[in-house]
This record gives structure tokens, sequence and C-alpha cells, in this order.
């Protein structure tokens, strides 16, 4: 399914944090939004997903959506998963079908099936019977993927889905998302800090800045050493690999005014 | 494949738990003033419901006692021990913190000031549990709303210091109310420290109806209890009406609560003690908890008034100090493993 943002504004109070955004994901591709902190990237994302009060529309498949339709068909994976002390797993997992049953129905064997299947995908068999708060940050985030995968939903939002863990974890959970994304044809939106990886995965990535849609296209286009120092206020190098693919790499370690500045 | 599936009603945790409870209520017949023997009770009740004919065990004067004065009271003790503990697994869900109880949001001490105004005024008993009901949402109402907006968050400690405020003024409201009317004064504090007592099937009938709805929808919703525990926006994000399922639930709860209180008076930690216990054998779940619960509260407080009525035999002691003094030492170990879970 599609995803169409038209001329999203949120505000909170006074403050404007999302101006007249507008974005279009198309069906089966992956979108990262990058930015610096404070740009309003989890606020699309909570916008999108009816969290916050917004103007503009947002579209699924060319229409808006009650809450309980929109779960059928986003799933939405936060930065920091809640993980409740005692549920277990497969308990969490499993509530994944929420919005497929009645607020007073239990699973059927369709559902139960489901959570199957999603724990199998993530690789869970020997985690279902664990307390979810006691999982490593890795196992956490596959966990709350297969919430995810359980919940059947053709769009996929992911905040941040790789803060945290350490690098083998993050190419880890990338390849799971990036599985689901060719073997389910999800739409997936994801936002993220890591430029290189947001070249990596997406065939749009989309720069926020002030709460502005500031650049959208290619990584290649909107991921230039220019815009990087503009927005990010950081001094990069942009190397292209064999395969084309370009990392972004930090010419120095401490930003540039720090060092201009002298010590009081 | 993953052959683990997702937390149910567990048949033998049921049936155990039912057994426990068949047990209570037969003690609880039986243990009295005047005895009556275990076989004579199953067989007046099998001839009773199944029509077996048993030899006459039971004298008339026991048949009378068995029917209208233990089984009704083994009954209610059942309704107010289930109906206490499934809204305090309730209310420990809705408000996402293991220590929230009916007596410590401001719940109890509401319906006690409405159920008091209903006495002191000598207003028709069966408002009372009305006036309970009202007293009890004011006082959730004012511990939530203040809690909520002393804004450290919903945080464990600013929820329950404000149901501990809003309780307090309440009950400073209700002591003043009694001691307008001194004539009332003895019925009154006789209901605030809780009993059992009852006059035929009056109690029973009168909350019966009440308890029936509010449990039934607290089961109703035990499976979009554990869809709360993942907070407001992961559960909004599955599609679930966060707010919507949250006053339902609060209303009912305290709807069971309130007509519990109206016809028992204040037995305070059933709710508290109740589901613990259950979720340290059967798990978190309130798919499990919340049925469970009902069961279980009712067997606890039908032996705790068993308690209440054999320790200064043959004064009774209000029931509230059995369960208070088993619930306070409990709720200090509650409040200590959950100070290293959360």
């Amino acid at each position: 399914m599609s995803l169409q943002i038209r001329s999203v504004s949120v505000d909170a109070g006074h403050a404007r944090i999302l101006e007249n955004v507008s974005l279009t994901v198309h069906a089966g591709t992956t979108t990262a939004i990058v930015g610096p902190n404070g740009a309003g990237k989890t606020t699309l994302l909570r916008a999108i997903l009816g969290l916050v009060p917004h103007r503009g529309d947002v579209l699924i498949d060319g229409r808006t959506r009650s809450a309980r339709s929109r779960a059928r068909a986003v799933a939405y994976v936060p930065q920091r998963p809640e993980r409740p002390p005692g549920m277990t797993v497969v308990d969490y997992v499993s509530l994944g079908r929420t919005p497929h049953l009645g607020y007073f129905s239990r699973e059927s064997d369709r559902d139960l099936l489901a959570v199957r299947e999603a724990m199998t995908v993530m690789d869970l068999s020997g985690l279902a019977m664990r307390d979810v708060a006691t999982l490593s940050g890795g196992e956490a985030q596959r966990v709350a993927l297969a919430r995810a995968v359980a919940q059947q939903v053709t769009i996929l939002i992911l905040d941040e889905p790789t803060t945290g863990l350490d690098i083998g974890r993050q190419q880890e959970v990338m390849a799971l998302i990036d599985g689901l994304r060719r073997a389910r044809g999800l739409t997936v939106l994801a936002t993220t800090h890591d430029l290189t990886l947001a070249g990596h995965i997406a065939e749009q990535v989309v720069l926020l800045s002030g709460g502005k849609l500031i650049h959208h296209g290619r990584a290649a286009d909107v991921i230039t050493p220019e815009i990087v120092a503009t927005h990010y206020g950081a001094d990069v190098s942009v190397v292209a690999d064999e395969d084309g693919h370009q990392h972004i790499v930090p010419r120095r370690i401490s930003p540039p005014k720090a060092a201009e500045e002298t010590p009081t | 494949m993953v052959r683990a599936r997702p937390s149910r009603l567990p048949v033998t945790w049921l049936l155990g738990i039912g057994a426990v409870a068949l047990m209570a209520v037969v003690i609880g017949i039986a243990v009295g003033p005047a005895s009556l023997s275990v076989p004579d009770i199953l067989g007046a009740f099998g001839e009773r419901w199944l029509g077996i004919e048993a030899s006459p065990g039971l004298s008339q004067s026991q048949t009378a006692i068995l029917w209208e004065i233990r089984l009704p009271r083994v009954v209610l003790g059942m309704l107010v021990g289930g109906g206490l503990a499934a809204s305090g697994a309730a209310y420990q869900g809705v408000f996402r913190n293991p220590l929230a109880d009916p007596f410590l949001l401001g719940v109890a001490a509401g319906a006690g000031l409405g159920a008091t105004i209903g006495i002191v005024f000598d207003l028709n008993r069966s408002l009372v549990p009305l006036l309970a009901f009202v007293g009890a949402l004011a006082g959730v109402g004012a511990a939530y709303f203040l809690g909520y907006s002393l804004r450290t968050g919903r945080s464990t400690g600013a929820l329950l210091l404000a149901g501990v405020a809003v309780a307090a003024f309440l009950t400073a409201t209700q002591t003043y109310l009694q001691q307008l009317n001194a004539d009332a004064l003895r019925e009154v504090y006789a209901w605030i420290l809780g009993r059992l007592t009852t006059t035929g099937w009056y109690e029973v009938r009168l909350a019966l109806p009440y308890l029936a709805v509010g449990i039934a929808v607290l089961v109703a919703y035990r499976r979009t209890l554990d869809v709360l525990a993942l907070g407001d926006e992961e559960a909004t994000s599955l599609g679930v009406n966060v707010n919507q399922v949250r006053t339902i639930v609060i209303a009912a709860a305290t709807l069971v609560t309130a007509s519990a209180v109206a016809v028992s008076g204040l037995i305070a930690f059933v709710g508290i003690i109740v589901p613990h216990i259950l979720r340290l054998v059967v798990g978190t779940s309130y798919r499990r908890l919340i049925p469970l619960s009902i069961l279980a509260g009712g067997a606890f407080l039908v032996l705790a008034d068993v308690m209440a009525r054999s320790v200064q035999q043959p004064a009774e002691l209000p029931i509230g100090v059995i369960t208070a003094f088993i619930g306070a030492p409990f709720f200090v170990f509650v409040l200590r493993t959950a100070g290293r879970t959360t």
C-alpha cells in the first residue's frame, strides 16, 4: 500500500513542530527520514499514526482511515518499545493481533498461526516464554518486529530501529526489515540518524529540519557534504564504495564551531 | 515453528482454584456458633438441588441456619471478595501500576462517604449502593485528575499520593458527617470496619445485579488490559481507543467496588493481595488474572470471614481487621518486589 502525506502540520502549544509536510511513499519501497535532533522526525511518524492531533491528510492507499482500520494496515515500532515486566514474548507478539480481534474476543486458530509464523520469521523460538523485560536490546527489537509481523500490515513504520544496538545487531535488524519488505512487499518508513544506513536501505531519503521538509529524493542528492553542514552543523565527507553506495564519514571529531571558540 | 501459545485461562488453575473456592464455601457454611457437619451440609444440598432424599441429618433450625444465615453470608463473601479482587486487578491494569487498589485510590473512601450520607440522613437503604457508587466515582476521578495534573507524568508516586490525599479528605468529611449524627454512629462504625453480616438474602439481592454487570465487563476487557500494558501510544497504534477503554474499565471496576463497599463496608487489601499472589503463580497476563481473581478473591474473603467469626467467639471481629492484618505486611512485600522489577 502507498502512503501519502498531504500538507501535514503539527502544533504543540504555540510552537509549530511540523509545518506543511507533504510526502509520498510508494508501495513496496523504503523511505528514510533523516534530520537533526528536534527536526520533527518522530512527530511526523506520530502524525501518520494518528497519535498527535494534526492538520492535513494522511492517506493510506488513497483514503483516510479510522484508528482500527489504520492499525490493520500500519504497524509501528517506536524507538523504545514498552516492555511490560512479566509479559512473555509469545503474549507480547500476540498483541499484534489486536486490530484483527474484537475487544472481547480471543485469538482464533488463524491468529495463533500468524503469531507463530511471526515468531518463526524473527527466530524467537527459544525465547517464547521469556519475560520481555529481561531481553537484550537486539532481542527486544526482534520481538517488537515480530509483533509488527503478527499484525499482518502492509506498511511498517519504525522510529530509529537501530539506535542503541551494537553494529552487529544493527546489521541484523536492518537485514530482517529488508527481508520482510522483500518477502511481503511491505512499504517501509523509518527515521534514522545513520546517514550511511539511510542511503543503503532507502530508495527515497527525506531530510527534515526545523519542522520542514527540506529535501527529498535519492540519497546521493539529499545527503551531500553541503546539506549535512547546513542542517547538522557537521563537517563530513561522502565517499562512494565500489558498489556505488555512499558512506558518510566525519572529517573531524569536534564540531567546527567549538574549535574556534576561545576558552572562557 | 514456535509451539508456545499466548496466555489463555489455564484449565488446571481454574479447576484448582475452583476447588479451593468450593472448599471455602463448605467451611464457611460449617463453621459457626452452631456447627453443621460437612456430610449433613452436602446432604442438604443434594436434597434441595438434586432431589436426592437424604437421611434427615439436619434439624429444622439447622436447616434454617444453613439456608437463611450461613449460605447467604458465604455467597455474599464470594461475590464481594471476587468483585474486590477483580476490580483491584483491573485498576492495576488500567493505571499500569501494581499498587493501584480501590482503597488507595480514593475509590473506597468516596464510596464510604456516599454510603455514610445514606445512613446518616436515613435515606432508603436501597439508595446506599447508588450513593456509594457516585462517591466512588468522584473519589477515583479526583485522584486520577490530581495525579495527572501534578505533571510528574502518571508515575506510580504521583497517582498514589493523589489517592492518599483524596482519601484523607473524603474520610475527614465522612467522619464529620458521622459525628453529626450520634444515633447512626454505631451503624456507620460497624460498616467502616467491614463486615459480612446478612439479613437473609437481602444484601446478596441488593448487590448482585451491580456486581454481575461490573464483573462481566471486566472479564470482557481482560485481553485489552494486556494491550494497555504497552502504554497509550502503542495501544493506540494497535487500534485500541485507549481513553474509551480506560473510562469503561474504571467505571466497571468502580461500580463493583462501590457495590461491594455498600453491602459489606470497607474491606481493605483484598484487591491487592489476591491479584499479586496470582501474578506469582500464573503470570501477569490479565487474560488469566481477571477470571482467576474472581474465584480466588471469593475464596480468600470467605476464609477471612471464617477467621473473623472464630477468633473471638462468640463475638465477631470485623472482617476488615483480618484482611488488613494480613494485607498490610503483604503490601510492604509488594512494594519491595515492585521496586525491583519496575
